[in-house]
């Protein structure tokens, strides 16, 4: 073998080199690709994760909003009958009058009757304050309907639900009506007190179907919470085999430059040992 | 085109004396290399092993999240359904005692008192999530109760209490198909004459009216849901506490095998450092066997 020329081996060694030395740049190059890919994923899973946050704030507030409501239900329409019937017997029954203590007691019946009354009004505006402000929200807003503003606008126009239903009273303007919670009710009539009575009825029957209404947007919204939450673990799983990926490639090169600079050292013996330098 | 400039290496190592020194050098580097290539090795399937214990890691954290939302959907919902028994219990007594005066007897009834809750009840989203559940025998909930047999054993209180009581739930599937929409108009009824010509066997304390009968059922199955989830309620506390004890197994041999990777490494450090002693020993040896015949050679 004359001095200076490359044996088999070396020719090897070195295109071994060259093979890792390309093997760690395309391992790099695969990193850089998959953080860029990584740092993607992570962002849209912060996004989902804040977007099922935000829907599931609003479902609590929904499901607690309708919480009060139903309370207010079940009390109501358990006392519906209660104030008419005492002041019916009270009107026509002279032995049931007897059976309370004075007059004044009966005064305080028909004080609390009127009083109760304005309390469900007030009761009704809580509930449409609570509403109204859920439909500013701007995860409800990102459904881009009226649902509750439309519940809110409902309830919150008393007179117009009045109006709409004048052909349950014995009054017939909704003024008329306004007035029999305003004045003194010493005067007031068995149809007066009915009136009265089917005003808090009505007031309770238009929130009862207009919250029957916001039940499937409930139900929708659950739905797609659900959908959110499944997106979200597959995203968590992308993330994770990235990840993996990554520390693969990055390993994969760590091995390939040290594979390389091992192919070089035994391409340097080679050639001492074989004195061809 | 010169990859590698040879001729710079060909003039530092043509130096006869320093010939040795380099390939000592050479050797040593080439031993450092096979370390690092074993460490990295060595890495990489730890790594691997971590990753795989690691996803597992995930998907016991995220079952965990689960169980303990579970157990807490169930511990609320328990609270509610106490409340409105509670409620409509406190609520029932006293115009139960009023009924049973003079003055209470002649303004309650029936309709006024146990209507609204039955009415209510039947038309709530809740409500009709269950209808549909216990509908059907094979259900959500019976899934659930198989896999507490899964979990527990056959004999087990839990399962047994859980099946016990979802059977009970299931007889109330008749029950469950009645219609109480029907009484819209008595709930929402603006006519005086209907309120007040009532039938005296609609009062409260005759307890034998249909809607009353119907209402005792609904407390009733109430009040066994509430049972229900009070065994469901522990069997995921218990599937919580045991995922808690699977993600701590798993940590410890994730925690484990990170100790063994540095303890590997360590060890194949020595057993190459050794390897690389004895080479170096007959190299050198081999050299200087080469070197005495080279001088012989020259002396003839």
């Amino acid at each position: 073998m004359r001095r200076g020329k490359l044996n088999k081996s070396t020719y090897v060694y070195l295109l071994l080199s060259a093979f890792f030395t390309i093997f760690a740049y395309i391992s790099d190059q695969l990193v850089i690709n998959f953080e860029n890919k990584n740092r993607i994923l992570s962002i849209d899973y912060d996004d989902t994760q804040t977007e099922i946050k935000s829907l599931n704030a609003l479902e609590n507030n929904l499901e607690n909003y309708g919480m009060q409501i139903d309370n207010l239900f079940y009390s109501e329409l358990k006392n519906r009958n209660f104030y008419i019937k005492n002041i019916y017997e009270i009107e026509n029954n002279k032995d049931f009058r007897q059976l309370f203590i004075d007059d004044r007691s009966i005064e305080n019946l028909k004080f609390d009757f009127v009083n109760s009354t304005l309390q469900l009004i007030f009761n009704i505006d809580k509930v449409y304050e609570n509403y109204y402000n859920l439909s500013y929200d701007d995860t409800y807003l990102s459904f881009e309907n009226d649902i509750l503003k439309n519940f809110s606008d409902k309830i919150i126009e008393l007179d117009k639900i009045l109006e709409f239903n004048l052909d349950k009273f014995n009054n017939k303007s909704v003024e008329e009506l306004n007035k029999l919670l305003e004045n003194d009710f010493s005067n007031y009539t068995l149809s007066d007190w009915m009136d009265i009575r089917n005003i808090r009825l009505v007031y309770l029957e238009t929130l009862f179907n207009e919250t029957n209404k916001i039940e499937p947007f409930i139900e929708n919204l659950e739905k797609i919470i659900e959908d959110k939450e499944l997106d979200l673990e597959i995203k968590f799983k992308n993330i994770k085999s990235t990840n993996n990926f990554i520390n693969y490639f990055i390993l994969s090169g760590i091995i390939s430059q040290i594979l390389t600079l091992l192919f070089l050292l035994l391409l340097f013996r080679s050639l001492l040992l074989n004195k061809q330098i | 085109m010169k990859i590698i400039n040879l001729s710079f290496f060909s003039r530092y190592f043509k130096n006869n004396q320093n010939k040795k020194k380099y390939l000592k050098f050479i050797n040593i580097g080439i031993f450092f290399s096979i370390f690092a290539i074993t460490a990295a090795l060595i890495t990489f399937k730890t790594e691997t092993t971590i990753d795989t214990l690691e996803f597992e890691l995930t998907e016991l954290h995220n079952e965990k999240k689960e169980s303990s939302d579970f157990s807490e959907i169930f511990s609320s919902l328990r609270k509610e359904i106490n409340q409105h028994l509670n409620n409509e219990a406190n609520f029932n007594k006293l115009y139960e005692f009023n009924s049973s005066t003079l003055l209470g007897n002649k303004i309650l009834t029936v309709n006024d008192l146990y209507l609204p809750s039955l009415f209510l009840d039947f038309q709530s989203s809740d409500f009709i999530y269950l209808q549909d559940i216990f509908k059907n025998d094979d259900n959500d909930f019976k899934v659930l109760e198989d896999n507490s047999e899964l979990f527990y054993g056959e004999e087990n209180w839990i399962v047994k209490g859980l099946k016990e009581s979802g059977q009970k739930l299931r007889e109330y599937k008749d029950f469950f198909k009645k219609d109480f929409s029907d009484y819209y108009d008595d709930i929402f009824n603006y006519d005086l004459e209907k309120i007040i010509n009532y039938s005296s066997e609609t009062r409260v304390n005759l307890y034998r009216d249909v809607i009353y009968d119907d209402y005792k059922k609904l407390i009733n199955f109430w009040s066994e849901l509430e049972n229900y989830l009070f065994y469901l309620n522990v069997f995921f506390t218990d599937i919580d506490k045991d995922t808690a004890l699977q993600i701590d197994e798993n940590q410890k041999e994730i925690i484990r095998l990170s100790n063994q990777e540095n303890q590997t490494i360590i060890l194949a450090f020595i057993m190459q450092f050794i390897v690389f002693i004895i080479i170096q020993f007959f190299e050198i040896s081999a050299t200087q066997k080469e070197l005495i015949n080279n001088a012989k050679r020259k002396i003839k």
